[in-house]
């Protein structure tokens, strides 16, 4: 019986690994872009959630931001790809978002300075003066 | 002037309101008070005299009827005093028909109430004269004058009402007064309870007086004088009775004559009038002597139509009449209050002017008020004097020898005295005499022989107890212990005499007026039998009903002045006698209590059960509280007693624990619920804060985390939707 | 819109290339070495721009990301100058550390699931355009077009949000002798 096992478990090994290689080598579609651009912005995410130096927030912030751009410029892609050639708003609102992330990094990083200028401090958890 | 009659009461009534009201407020001076009291008595006075001369001459010749003051026109004049509803007659031929019950307050001027007037303003007049001088000093002069005015002004009422109901205003209104002024020093227990006494007694007849008026409406429809006594006078209204049978007329007249037996204090009610002597002696002159007394005969004389009608009442009139005259003669033998002696006197006095009433000759008794009022007032005022000389010494055996130190005084008593004596030329002789002759030859009721020897005995016993007074009083040696002095009472010494002396002229000039009037006054009643015309007699007769005259053939004339002539006789017998007994008594008195002291202490062992009796005034007050007051007094006393007790504490303690109670509640509750409810909401709000203020971590991560788990679980949601 | 061919190795390349960065960024010691991680995020999704033909996008990413925002970071950094993260003793992950990863880890899961099963949904090339490799990219004129034209409102409000940033930065990081001396 064990040699009946191993073989189902080999077989199952082998087939789900060469469907794994096969799916490697497909041509990728918007969807991989798509869990691309959240997997980043998960790392994002899970960064402006646990680090305590404002300023690597900050850049973790910037990571959630280009994450949403990724996802603009795929779907562009995809729509220019469909046969809507015109389609190009995409990118117009990817350069927005630079646009006001560069805007809110500068006020941001502003207020950083006068709030160290102030606490002699960058970790987020040493400002905690609204704590109840 | 007769149309200002209505002024004759108003104006002491004003005075009384003013003094009354602002008498204190404004400290008015002794003499203000005394000119605003005394000058409206006077112009009181002088109106009556004018009124009445004003009557006599032009309104009776021409009208031959009273005037009555609606005449004049409305207010002040009349008015319609009680509007009055449907009532109905229930006796007599009208019976079952309602009549309205209207009563008029106006002022009626007949003989009668002008004699009435006139006696009660001149007297009235002369005794706030004597006021002024007896009350100086007291520190309620104007309470006494407004009082005194008050009285005045109800007296006046009283005799110059036209109808029953103004009348029985005036009766409780001096009853009022009486009551005030008797307990006018009001701090004195004595006092107050006198005052007491005087007016539950009064009250007693009044029940009777209004049993009366109320049986009269009934009967007639109707309460005015003029009305019911020409109603009365027809078989029709009010049937004559004879005697001894008892019928409406009877009831009645018992109830009007209970009335006048409160008021002029008679058997059984008399027992007021002694300690009413409580109060200042001029309200005993005035109040109890001249004037409120008297007007229970005046009651009875204003109603003489419808005693008429009732022989049996009559006669029960005239006896207890002469009962209460001899009854009360025989207390004032061992009286020692001066004024107690001049009360009995009086209760003795009124006795005889019913009598008078009740064997018909209400004239006469008129006329024995009359001077009856000024040798009364006269012997009051001396007594006043004699008190006031003496710092208020009233017990005659502290009194003696006082004719030396006050000869005005003593010598206008005097003449007080032999009025009362029924001395010959004085006044008390003619009306007294008049009196006892008419009684011994009545023809309305039976058995008046035996009455008049009764009466004769009770001048005889009058005679004796006022010399006794004048000889403890005013003869012999002094007894009296000055106040201030060495305070021993020694038998017959003469002690400190320096401090008495005569009143002064404010009080004897009253004294000295009165007593020309108690000489003078009896000539207007100067008999047939004695050459005179009895004008005061013939000018009452419209008055007075002569049923017996109506049926009287004139052809008999000439066989009635035969049977006059014929009776001259006896009547000049009957004053011989009378005369005689009057000065033996008076003699033999005065030897006794002046010179045979042991002949009178002798007599006074003898009798002595009798003397015991008299001095202890019969018992009969022991006997009235006993029987009546202390039941009464102790019974409601009791019931009131329980009444607040129970129930009124009762309701005031059981608001007071129901108050305790609700308090405990109330506060239970706000303790428990109240403060449970705002404590819940604070813990509440505490919990709720503890609870939500863990979010409020102050950690701006947390909060980015808090956001990211919504986003979370709302994608989630989504995807679930819509798998 | 498929990757085909050879480019599935630039594909694999850059994704790695970024996440490799990202992970480095949040996990980075020294505020200096997570900017340079940053950057280099950055660099590589303007890689995947390009593979996904939007020239002017992955240009604008280099200058304006790169070139401006990760060197407004350094100059920030130099001011702060927070020196103690490089000792041992000072902790880099907050407490929620591990919250924050269970939900992470949990959306992605589902996330990948769901657009894994999305994915074949979506409709696929019907008609395969046939696409002329061009020497020149027209993507920049088109975006600029577009710019002027269609959203030129966005653009003008753009550069207004950037004068506002521009003052509102100027006013914040003030000193004090510097209020002082000009109010």
């Amino acid at each position: 019986m064990s040699g009946d096992m191993l073989g189902w478990a080999l077989q199952e090994t082998t087939s789900l690994v060469s469907r794994f290689l096969e799916g490697l080598a497909a041509p990728k579609g918007v969807v991989d872009f798509l869990v691309l651009s959240f997997m980043l912005f998960a790392i994002g995410v899970l960064g402006v959630l646990s680090r305590r130096n404002i300023l690597i927030i900050f850049m973790s912030i910037e990571l959630i931001l280009n994450a949403a751009n990724l996802n603009f410029v795929a779907f562009t892609r995809y729509w220019q790809a469909m046969g809507r050639i015109s389609e190009n708003m995409g990118h117009v609102f990817v350069i927005f978002i630079i646009v006001v992330a560069a805007a809110e990094a500068v006020i941001g990083l502003g207020i950083l300075i006068a709030l160290y200028r102030n606490r002699r401090t960058v970790a987020i958890d040493e400002i905690n003066l609204l704590k109840w | 002037m007769l149309k200002m009659i209505w002024l004759i009461p108003a104006l002491p009534f004003l005075s009384a309101l003013f003094l009354g009201i602002f008498g204190r407020t404004m400290k008015l001076s002794e003499r203000t008070i005394s000119w605003i009291a005394c000058g409206s008595v006077f112009l009181s006075l002088v109106l009556s005299v004018g009124a009445v001369y004003e009557f006599a001459t032009s309104y009776w010749p021409t009208h031959g009827r009273p005037y009555l003051s609606s005449e004049a026109g409305g207010f002040p004049h009349s008015f319609t005093w009680v509007p009055g509803g449907e009532a109905r007659v229930i006796f007599g031929p009208e019976a079952g028909k309602t009549v309205p019950l209207r009563i008029e307050w106006s002022y009626q001027l007949d003989q009668l109430s002008a004699v009435m007037i006139l006696v009660v303003t001149f007297v009235g007049f002369w005794i706030h004269v004597f006021s002024i001088g007896y009350m100086r000093g007291d520190g309620g002069f104007y309470r006494f004058f407004a009082q005194m005015n008050l009285f005045m002004f109800m007296m006046l009422v009283l005799v110059m009402a036209s109808n029953f109901l103004m009348m029985f205003v005036g009766w409780e209104g001096v009853g009022l007064c009486s009551y005030l002024l008797i307990g006018y020093y009001f701090h004195w227990n004595y006092a107050a309870y006198a005052s007491k006494k005087a007016f539950i007694v009064n009250r007693v007849g009044d029940f009777g007086f209004l049993l009366a008026m109320f049986a009269i409406f009934s009967l007639f429809g109707t309460l005015h004088f003029t009305e019911v006594m020409e109603l009365a006078r027809s078989d029709a209204y009010l049937p004559s009775e004879s005697f001894g049978a008892w019928g409406l007329a009877s009831w009645i007249a018992l109830g009007l004559f209970i009335g006048a037996t409160g008021k002029s204090a008679q058997i059984p009610l008399y027992v007021w009038l002694p300690d009413a002597m409580a109060g200042p002696t001029p309200v005993s002159a005035l109040i109890h002597a001249a004037t409120m007394v008297t007007a229970g005969v005046y009651m009875v004389t204003r109603a003489n139509v419808i005693f008429q009608k009732s022989p049996t009442m009559m006669f029960v009139i005239a006896l207890v009449g002469v009962a209460t005259a001899i009854w009360a003669a025989s207390m004032g033998f061992t009286q020692t209050d001066i004024k107690k002696v001049l009360a009995y006197s009086t209760i003795s006095q009124l006795g005889y002017m019913f009598l008078a009433c009740g064997v018909g000759a209400f004239a006469a008794g008129i006329f024995h008020l009359y001077t009856h009022a000024f040798f009364k007032a006269l012997m009051f005022l001396g007594a006043g004097s004699v008190i006031i000389a003496l710092h208020h010494e009233m017990d005659m055996r502290r009194m003696g020898g006082l004719a030396r130190f006050m000869p005005v005084t003593y010598r206008t008593f005097l003449v007080g005295w032999l009025a009362i004596c029924g001395i010959p030329l004085f006044s008390g002789f003619f009306s007294k005499d008049e009196i006892l002759w008419r009684t011994f030859s009545t023809d309305v009721i039976p058995g008046g022989r035996w009455l008049w020897m009764l009466g004769f005995l009770g001048a005889g016993m009058t005679a004796f107890y006022m010399t006794r007074l004048v000889a403890l009083t005013f003869w012999g040696d002094p007894r009296f212990v000055v106040a201030g002095g060495s305070g021993t009472t020694h038998g017959h010494e003469a002690h400190a005499i320096h401090g008495v002396r005569e009143s002064p002229r404010v009080m004897t000039i009253p004294l000295i007026v009165l007593a020309i009037g108690a000489a003078i006054s009896g000539f207007v009643g100067w008999p047939k039998s004695l050459g005179g015309t009895n004008r005061f007699e013939r000018w009452l007769e419209p008055v007075i009903w002569h049923p017996a005259q109506e049926d009287a053939v004139p052809a008999k004339l000439s066989g009635m002045e035969a049977s006059v002539a014929e009776h001259h006789v006896a009547e000049y017998l009957l004053m011989l006698a009378s005369v005689a007994l009057a000065v033996g008594v008076m003699y033999t008195c005065a030897t006794l209590y002046l010179r045979r002291r042991d002949r009178l202490e002798a007599i006074v062992r003898a009798i002595r059960p009798l003397y015991v009796a008299s001095a202890n005034k019969y018992w009969v007050d022991e006997f009235y509280e006993g029987v009546f007051v202390r039941r009464l007094v102790l019974g409601l006393s009791w019931f009131s007693w329980r009444a607040d007790a129970r129930g009124v504490d009762g309701g005031v303690n059981g608001s007071a624990v129901m108050t305790v109670f609700w308090s405990k509640v109330s506060g239970w509750f706000d303790l428990y619920v109240v403060d449970f409810l705002v404590n819940a909401i604070g813990a509440m709000t505490k919990l709720f804060s503890t609870l939500f203020r863990i979010a409020q971590t102050g950690f701006a991560q947390n909060y980015a985390l808090v956001i990211t788990t919504g986003l979370f679980l709302l994608t989630a949601l989504y995807l679930i939707l819509s798998w | 819109m498929e990757v085909k061919g050879a480019q599935i190795l630039f594909y694999y390349v850059l994704a790695f290339f970024v996440l490799i960065m990202a992970v480095s960024l949040i996990r980075a010691r020294s505020a200096v070495h997570a900017a340079l991680y940053l950057m280099g995020t950055l660099i590589g999704t303007a890689g995947l721009f390009l593979l996904l033909h939007a020239e002017f996008v992955a240009g604008a990413q280099i200058l304006i990301y790169v070139g401006g925002v990760v060197v407004l970071f350094i100059f920030v950094i130099m001011l702060v100058n927070v020196r103690e993260e490089v000792t041992e003793a000072t902790r880099l992950f907050t407490r929620q550390e591990v919250v924050a990863w269970v939900l992470v880890g949990a959306m992605t899961v589902a996330t990948i699931i769901a657009l894994r099963r999305e994915a074949n949904l979506l409709p696929s090339a019907v008609a395969p355009a046939e696409e002329t490799a061009l020497a020149f990219s027209e993507d920049t004129q088109q975006v600029g077009s577009a710019l002027y034209t269609r959203a030129a409102l966005p653009f003008e409000i753009a550069s207004l949000l950037l004068l506002v940033a521009i003052v509102g930065s100027v006013l914040l990081a003030r000193t004090r002798r510097q209020e002082e001396t000009f109010d």
